[in-house]
């Protein structure tokens, strides 16, 4: 038997079927349903729906800023994070590490809390004393702080590991700073920044937390727009066309960046992995350093720390009162329960979200790192998808397959099903690279020195992939408990979860109410920082996408 | 004339240069030999440009070029792992400094041509980096450095990363280049055989700072101390006496014009030979087989020396032996380290 592939055979078909079956019911099926919907009428082929975004000036307009806020997002989130990457991947400073681990923060952050600390930060009572709520402003804002930390991981990892001497040898033969950066560094770093890039725009393309509650009925982008028309307006085939149109979008981003990847596969950066920061060694570098860092750390903490503070803020001075507040039943109807009972939810769903997604995902992950061949790519391919699909998209597709032939839109798994799909892809991510890692010489390794296969499964591959899996399946439940898109569409009014209490309190007019929606994000964002920073101590090395 | 005063470079509590000062004259070949970790890639580092020294100045022909940016400064200098961009391919490797001087396009296609041939790779234009042998990758890297015309070429440990037959090859090889283009060097390896064999002055280097210079021959005949005697291959080292114009290394005594005292006697290869006439009883330890002959390990009372010798003589046969006081320097005595316990 093959060694390195033993997931061939009957076995490895068994383990193939249950990923396959599930991400096919619960994500494929609801995609072609709403294809269907969004196609048809009544059985016939009917592309009215399509014809009517296009007659309406109102809708193109929402398509045409959907696409330009993503584009001026990613520019934005480019311009801040790239200094401040350059000065954590080539500098050696005094609190580096915690910068670093922090960065991550935000982008796990649900967008319900990170819409909720804007509206803090920039609405009225705000400490700039600005008012930019329904402002893209607030918006192009938000969409930078959430983001920033995917350049930062992505484009950091490859800087770091760049050679320092390649940029050395340029400058030797007289190339100016600029001109080696631009010669040598640059082209090097392109793979990693086209691909941080990619990602910012599909993140900021289907935006919808944000934009939903920055953007006000000024601004939408198509999956507001989509939720607008199957919740609100409940013309569920035009939200289907919609949709339609969000995942050409998205599979035209996704198709794009794999041909580039493909593309650029025979030029293989030499990477060393040697230590490659050093101390800034003159003021100009130490400027350089203290003004991108301090840059980020201003733009990424005064979100959340304006969060807090104005969650603790009672008439002039500060106290608990909004945290008192959430135990109670509100008199004025804007939750049917008490927001401790969306708590509740949140931590239960997130809990059995978080082992569907770690049982589906490892089996998935066992399937792609240990079968190999064309299948397994294809595989790997598919697992990715419900990441760049919108969680709206997602949603909204559940509400129209799962009737039948098991009618789930009742039940209380399917706010679990939901997340799980979305959170499978993160425990792929994180577990496969360790998977294919052991496989060669470490297991050679442990063989050599006397282990049986059993026990060398026992003893080298299992600890180091507990430990990845243990990151993914924070980053499962981290995921679970800000989800908010797909959850819009398909939560019961009795069963809200964090994310769609703090939406139902900040809908609803009054102090109280934004004291208990700021309330609430503070404590969820306190929640999904503190598993963030658990992750980070469970990282093995640098392995592992994110 | 390239000249290094004083040069001193410290991170953070560890000195790397200590007050290193050395000159260079145009046209010349300059060595730089010591350990590893010694600092010789420092100093190295500071006349490039790429680090800035502590104390201490860099001169160009008299020109004082320690605040220059490393763009700025007529040298080239030659990476250890040879950091090619492997982006790029080889012509666009050897052509990169030439982008940044105006240079035509057809121009700096006919200089990578010429180099290419001069480092022994014509042809190899539009071949990949990745695909290159250590060796090839050594003289792209060569090629790259000399395309500008650097006044002064720096090489760190160029041959460091290859194996030894090819290093043998190229060290004639890297000699003719230099003299065929007449152009100043600065030669830095650890390995002394390959200094001697390039440079026609050498610089040792240890802990930082300069220890001693001289040409090839007068540093390996008296190494100006007993660490860098250690360093270039004299051993053993033992107590010696001079008194009444003789040498006394305590197994044997031999002729010596210089002043009486007490010294410690370092012996190079050839300080000890078989000779059936001489006045030293010796025994056999072992025999290793070495190119052209073995070399013997002879052992003298308690002092274990290594001669050569065309035959295989079995561990255990007793050998007459004789001192050749030309192969052995002096200096002042050590105080012994076993006294000390």
């Amino acid at each position: 038997m093959d060694r390195d592939r033993p997931l061939t055979g009957v076995a490895g078909l068994a383990i193939l079927a249950v990923p396959a079956l599930f991400l096919g019911y619960f994500f494929l099926y609801p995609l072609a349903s709403i294809l269907i919907t969004g196609l048809t009428s009544d059985g016939v082929p009917d592309l009215g729906p399509l014809g009517e975004i296009a007659s309406r000036p109102r809708l193109l307009g929402i398509a045409w800023f959907t696409l330009w806020q993503a584009v001026a997002s990613t520019l934005l989130t480019l311009v801040v994070a790239l200094p401040a990457t350059a000065a954590l991947s080539r500098y050696e400073f005094w609190g580096k590490r915690f910068v670093r681990a922090a960065v991550t923060v935000p982008f796990v952050l649900p967008t319900v809390v990170v819409a909720t600390a804007f509206l803090a930060l920039l609405g009225p009572g705000g400490p700039l004393g600005l008012d930019l709520r329904r402002s893209i402003w607030a918006i192009l804002a938000a969409h930078v702080f959430y983001n920033v930390a995917v350049v930062v991981r992505t484009v950091g990892t490859a800087w770091e590991r760049l050679d320092p001497r390649l940029e050395e040898a340029a400058r030797t033969l007289g190339a100016t700073r600029w001109n080696a950066f631009r010669a040598v560094t640059w082209p090097l770093l392109r793979p990693a920044v086209v691909s941080a890039t990619s990602i910012v725009f599909l993140f900021t393309f289907t935006s919808f937390g944000v934009v939903l509650i920055l953007g006000g009925l000024e601004y939408a982008t198509l999956e507001v727009e989509i939720w607008r028309q199957a919740t609100a307006l409940i013309d569920l085939p035009l939200a289907a066309a919609l949709s339609l149109l969000q995942l050409v979008g998205v599979t035209g981003i996704l198709v794009g960046y794999a041909r580039y990847q493909q593309r650029r596969a025979h030029e293989l950066p030499l990477l060393s992995a040697r230590a490659t920061a050093r101390r800034p060694a003159t003021w100009r570098e130490r400027g350089f350093v203290a003004a991108t860092v301090g840059g980020l750390v201003a733009i990424l903490g005064a979100p959340l720390v304006v969060l807090a503070e104005r969650s603790l803020r009672v008439g002039d001075g500060h106290g608990l009162t909004h945290y008192r507040a959430l135990a109670e039943l509100d008199e004025a109807g804007a939750a049917f329960v008490p927001p401790t009972t969306a708590i509740g939810n949140s931590l239960w769903f997130a809990v059995v979200a978080t082992a569907l997604a770690l049982a589906v995902g490892l089996l998935a992950a066992a399937v792609i790192a240990y079968r190999g061949g064309r299948a397994s790519r294809w595989f790997d391919a598919l697992l990715m998808l419900p990441l760049g699909t919108s969680a709206v998209t997602l949603g909204f597709g559940f509400l129209v397959a799962l009737d039948a032939p098991i009618d789930l839109r009742t039940s209380a798994l399917l706010i679990p099903l939901a997340h799980a799909v979305v959170a499978i892809p993160f425990v792929v991510r994180t577990t496969v690279p360790i998977m294919r890692s052991v496989r060669h010489r470490l297991r050679e390794a442990a063989a050599v020195l006397g282990a049986p296969p059993r026990a060398v499964w026992r003893l080298v591959d299992l600890p180091l992939i507990s430990r990845a899996a243990l990151v993914g399946a924070g980053f499962a439940f981290a995921v679970s408990l800000g989800e908010f898109g797909a959850t819009s569409f398909i939560v019961r009014p009795d069963r809200p979860t964090i994310p769609i209490a703090i939406f139902r309190f900040l809908g609803q007019p009054g102090a109280q109410n934004l004291g208990r929606a700021l309330a609430m994000s503070t404590l969820l964002m306190l929640i999904t920082a503190g598993a963030i920073l658990a992750i980070d101590r469970l990282r093995v090395g640098h392995l592992g996408e994110f | 004339m390239l000249a290094c005063r004083e040069v001193t470079v410290s991170f953070g509590e560890t000195i790397a240069v200590d007050r290193a000062t050395l000159e260079v004259n145009i046209g010349r070949v300059g060595g730089l030999i010591g350990p590893s970790g010694c600092g010789k890639s420092t100093l190295l580092r500071v006349i490039a440009g790429l680090q800035r020294p502590d104390h201490g100045s860099i001169t160009w022909n008299g020109a004082d070029i320690t605040a220059a940016p490393p763009h700025a400064r007529p040298f080239g200098l030659m990476f250890q792992d040879y950091a090619l961009f492997p982006h790029l391919d080889v012509a666009a490797n050897v052509a990169f400094a030439l982008r940044f001087s105006d240079t035509s396009r057809a121009e700096a296609n006919r200089r990578v041509g010429e180099l290419l041939d001069l480092v022994g790779l014509p042809g190899y234009e539009s071949r990949t980096i990745d695909g290159l042998s250590g060796g090839e990758q050594q003289r792209v890297a060569l090629a790259r450095t000399l395309a500008p015309s650097p006044d002064v070429l720096m090489l760190d440990e160029p041959l460091g990363a290859l194996d030894r037959s090819l290093r043998d090859d190229l060290v004639p090889e890297m000699r003719r280049i230099f003299s065929a283009l007449g152009t100043t060097a600065l030669y830095v390896t650890h390995d002394h055989d390959e200094a001697f064999a390039v440079a026609d002055g050498v610089f040792v280097m240890r802990d930082g700072a300069i220890v001693g210079h001289g040409s090839p021959a007068q540093l390996w005949e008296r190494p100006p101390d007993l660490e860098t005697a250690r360093f270039l291959g004299y051993g053993p080292v033992v107590a010696a006496t001079v008194s009444n114009g003789r040498l006394d290394v305590g197994f044997a005594v031999a002729p010596w014009s210089g002043p009486a005292g007490s010294y410690s006697a370092a012996m190079r290869p050839g300080a000890v030979v078989i000779d059936p006439d001489g006045a030293i009883d010796a025994v056999v330890a072992d025999a290793t087989y070495t190119k052209d002959g073995y070399e013997l390990r002879l052992e003298i009372g308690e002092t274990t020396v290594a001669v050569r010798c065309p035959d295989r003589l079995p561990a255990g046969t007793r050998v007459r032996a004789a001192v050749d006081p030309d192969h052995i320097a002096l200096y002042p005595a050590q105080p012994s380290t076993s006294s000390d316990v």
